[in-house]
């Protein structure tokens, strides 16, 4: 017996959106800066209950630092509450920076596709 | 979608930016339009920022504001009336009762900013958001005050806004939301601000509406005014027509 639990099936799997979401700073933003700024306006802001409601995922390995566009995962009906949270960053680190979000996504093959810049889809579908 | 932003100060008065740097963050945030306003201390002061910013080459839609801040009823109404010709939007700084209670009651306000500033009440009653309706003043949902407050005071300002929108709501006062941005850094995009309206209890249109139709409109309506194409009491005749095959 394996022991971690199986992946549930589709139907029982939570729904998902993802936010693609870029960073307009005076300087480069480091990433370990924005994860720490993205989680303390989400626990300020939302408190830890309507986070914990969120599924809230901040997906390192899309994070694209030349662009500084990165990606979050949440639930369909918080994705308001996200935008809001997002919205009241005005400094990450020492730098002023503004969070705009571009888009929101069903998938996260089509965020990577439309909006990402992915060409090669191969890369990610292994 | 279009999105405008119509509270945002330049170093004219207590903004930190240029109105260059504040289109180009405008750009950056993919607004349609927003409205350079300012705190203006005479009239030349106007005719300076309005010539400079016909002097700008872009494609953004940019409207003249004036924030008006009057200390008695007297001062407001003389200032309005002062302002109003030279103007394409008419803001007045709430936060004093008898400031709002006045301001919604002139039909040559346009948006009534921040009723609830530095208060412990919400700044507004059932009276207030009948006179906005009648006059169609738009009450402000102003970012700013979110954001540069913390804690305590974030939840006092979020609470007295929510009263605000549902008295406007009920009423059906027309409702703006705007950054309210004293630097570039201060400025959201439109959909952001949406968001903020929504949270405060509008459905999704309606808050997607304050930062769109709701502001073009304002904007809109004001410069037939100034033009001389719409005056009090005539209405115009393709708006009426549209539609009908006339």
């Amino acid at each position: 017996m394996e022991d971690k639990p199986k992946t549930l099936p589709a139907s029982l799997r939570p729904k998902k959106r993802y936010i693609i979401f870029q960073v307009i700073s005076e300087k480069p933003i480091d990433y370990i800066e924005l994860v720490g700024a993205i989680w303390r306006t989400f626990l300020d802001f939302l408190g830890e209950m309507k986070t914990s409601e969120m599924n809230f995922w901040l997906i390192k390995n899309l994070y694209d630092q030349k662009n500084q566009r990165g990606v979050i995962r949440c639930s369909p009906d918080q994705v308001e509450y996200a935008r809001a949270a997002l919205a009241l960053i005005d400094q990450i680190g020492e730098t002023k920076a503004i969070i705009k979000i571009n888009t929101v996504t069903g998938t996260i093959r089509s965020a990577k596709k439309k909006y990402l810049g992915f060409t090669d889809l191969t890369d990610f579908e292994k | 979608m279009r999105f405008y932003d119509i509270h945002v100060h330049s170093d004219a008065s207590i903004g930190e930016n240029s109105i260059e740097e504040i289109i180009k963050q405008a750009k950056r945030l993919e607004l349609t339009g927003i409205a350079v306003t300012d705190y203006f201390s005479s009239l030349n002061d106007i005719k300076q920022t309005r010539e400079k910013i016909s002097n700008i080459d872009t494609d953004l839609d940019i409207a003249l504001g004036a924030v008006i801040r009057a200390e008695t009823s007297d001062q407001l109404k003389k200032m309005v009336k002062d302002v109003r010709k030279h103007v394409d939007l008419v803001l007045v700084h709430g936060g004093d009762y008898r400031i709002n209670r006045e301001a919604v009651e002139m039909p040559e306000v346009d948006v009534l900013c921040h009723p609830e500033l530095d208060r412990r009440d919400s700044g507004m009653d059932h009276i207030t958001a009948k006179s906005a309706a009648e006059n169609k003043v738009a009450i402000e949902i102003n970012f700013r005050e979110i954001l540069e407050s913390f804690k305590k005071h974030r939840v006092y300002v979020i609470s007295n806004m929510k009263k605000n929108i549902f008295l406007a709501k009920k009423y059906e006062a027309p409702i703006v939301a705007t950054s309210g941005a004293a630097s570039i850094w201060g400025m959201r995009a439109g959909r952001e601000l949406a968001a903020f309206a929504f949270l405060l209890g509008l459905p999704l249109s309606g808050a997607i509406n304050t930062v769109s139709a709701v502001p073009e409109k304002i904007i809109h309506i004001n410069r037939e005014k100034l033009a001389g194409k719409r005056l009090p009491g005539v209405k115009v005749a393709e708006e009426e027509n549209k539609g009908k095959g006339v």
